[in-house]
């Protein structure tokens, strides 16, 4: 699976779970849900994973954001940097970037429009998620064979309204601290990848004179940012698998 | 039961994070949202142009909204027989169906604390005071991090459309 489905993690956008959990919250909510087994030690580790895959996002889109910078220096500054080498060799995530920026310079705007619809209306369907989960409250539960052990309601202010079974154990609090933990982390993960595929933008803009360029300078940002995080997570399961 | 100020158990009545957010949060969110309805009125252009119309000015009323619900930091946490009855509205914070016990935590932009905890002996066992210890904590952390990326990508969002 790509990163622009796992970057989402566990989060789901439902109209099911408002109609059930509330009395006239918003008609789509943003809805974290875990199941966990039994046993407590395997419910950390089923929630290590978790979390194990948040951080495997968050360093390739770190990972991301250096190579972008890299870029942009070469790019707009004319600096040297490592990424010169990559924009000169064809088939990279930096060749395809160049590309795609040299198009908008030279008022291909149609061009590239036409050349990335895919990409184009992949980026628009991430800002458009990333919009729902601004939108509305999110919602994260942890569950245990089924049974609901407790759910927390995180508003826009950072209030966080619970409520758990009456029996539950210290160690299933800890698991739900756990879970909400990552389910949380994984949102704002969201919100700071957006802001690197902007700030990127922001720099790239200044040598781009094309009207409406910028704009269609993010999802070709977007797309760089995908491949270089699928081969950083690629790379690091072959690292795992040796 | 009411405890205040440094009468609480719960957390220091000076924390860092509501320090932070006390330089931070409340003078910046209105201009940043000024901001970002000027950035939005700068976008013109169909598909990624309208999607991203459309997410500025969620993002300006969401800091808006930010900038008058800061001023408090409230965590409740209850106990039910039946977590699938109870039925809650976030947006009023009322709620209906089968409750036994809650705690509350409210943590004042000046750092005061009041905390509300069940008067019955045993209404308080240690699953639900790990889980209202824990979303205490979270929360204060949470609401100073999200501010931050927040505020974040208003200012990168304002440095790319804004001041065209």
């Amino acid at each position: 699976m790509s990163i622009a489905q796992d970057l989402f993690g566990a989060w789901t956008l439902s109209s099911a779970v408002a109609q059930r959990s509330s009395i006239e919250s918003p008609a789509v909510q943003a809805l974290w849900r875990v199941e966990l087994p039994d046993d407590h030690e395997a419910a950390m580790d089923a929630l290590d994973i978790h979390a194990f895959t948040l951080y495997l996002d968050r360093d390739g889109i770190l990972e991301s954001a250096e190579r972008l910078y890299h870029f942009v220096d070469t790019w707009v500054f004319n600096q040297p940097t490592e990424a010169q080498e990559r924009i000169e060799t064809a088939g990279s995530p930096e060749y395809l970037l160049a590309e795609a920026m040299d198009s908008l310079r030279s008022a291909q705007v149609r061009g590239i429009a036409r050349d990335i619809p895919d990409i184009i209306e992949e980026f628009q369907a991430f800002l458009g998620r990333v919009h729902a989960f601004l939108s509305n409250y999110a919602v994260i539960e942890t569950a245990s064979n089924g049974t609901l052990l407790a759910r927390t309601f995180v508003g826009w202010s950072g209030d966080f309204t619970s409520w758990c079974r009456t029996d539950l154990t210290a160690d299933q609090a800890i698991q739900h601290m756990y879970n909400t933990r990552v389910a949380i982390q994984r949102r704002r993960l969201l919100i700071q990848l957006l802001s690197i595929i902007i700030a990127g933008a922001a720099d790239i803009g200044m040598r781009l004179g094309t009207p409406g360029g910028v704009l269609l300078a993010l999802p070709a940002i977007w797309r760089f940012i995908r491949i270089v995080s699928d081969e950083y997570r690629r790379a690091q399961a072959q690292n795992l698998g040796q | 039961m009411g405890k205040k100020n440094g009468g609480s158990f719960l957390l220091p009545s000076e924390d860092p994070v509501l320090a932070e957010l006390r330089a931070m949060v409340l003078p910046s969110t209105s201009r940043t949202a000024m901001g970002l309805d000027a950035a939005a009125r700068n976008l013109n252009g169909p598909t990624v142009g309208d999607a991203l119309k459309s997410f500025i000015s969620q993002l300006a009323l969401a800091l808006e909204r930010l900038a008058h619900d800061v001023s408090s930091l409230e965590v409740c946490t209850y106990t039910s027989e039946d977590l699938d009855q109870v039925r809650y509205d976030p947006t009023t914070g009322r709620f209906s169906g089968p409750i036994n016990a809650r705690v509350v935590t409210r943590i004042a932009f000046d750092g005061d604390i009041q905390a509300v905890l069940p008067h019955k002996e045993g209404e308080l066992n240690e699953g639900l005071w790990v889980l209202h210890l824990a979303m205490v904590r979270e929360a204060q952390n949470h609401r100073a991090q999200f501010l931050s990326s927040m505020a974040d990508l208003a200012n990168k969002i304002i440095g790319l459309f804004g001041r065209r």
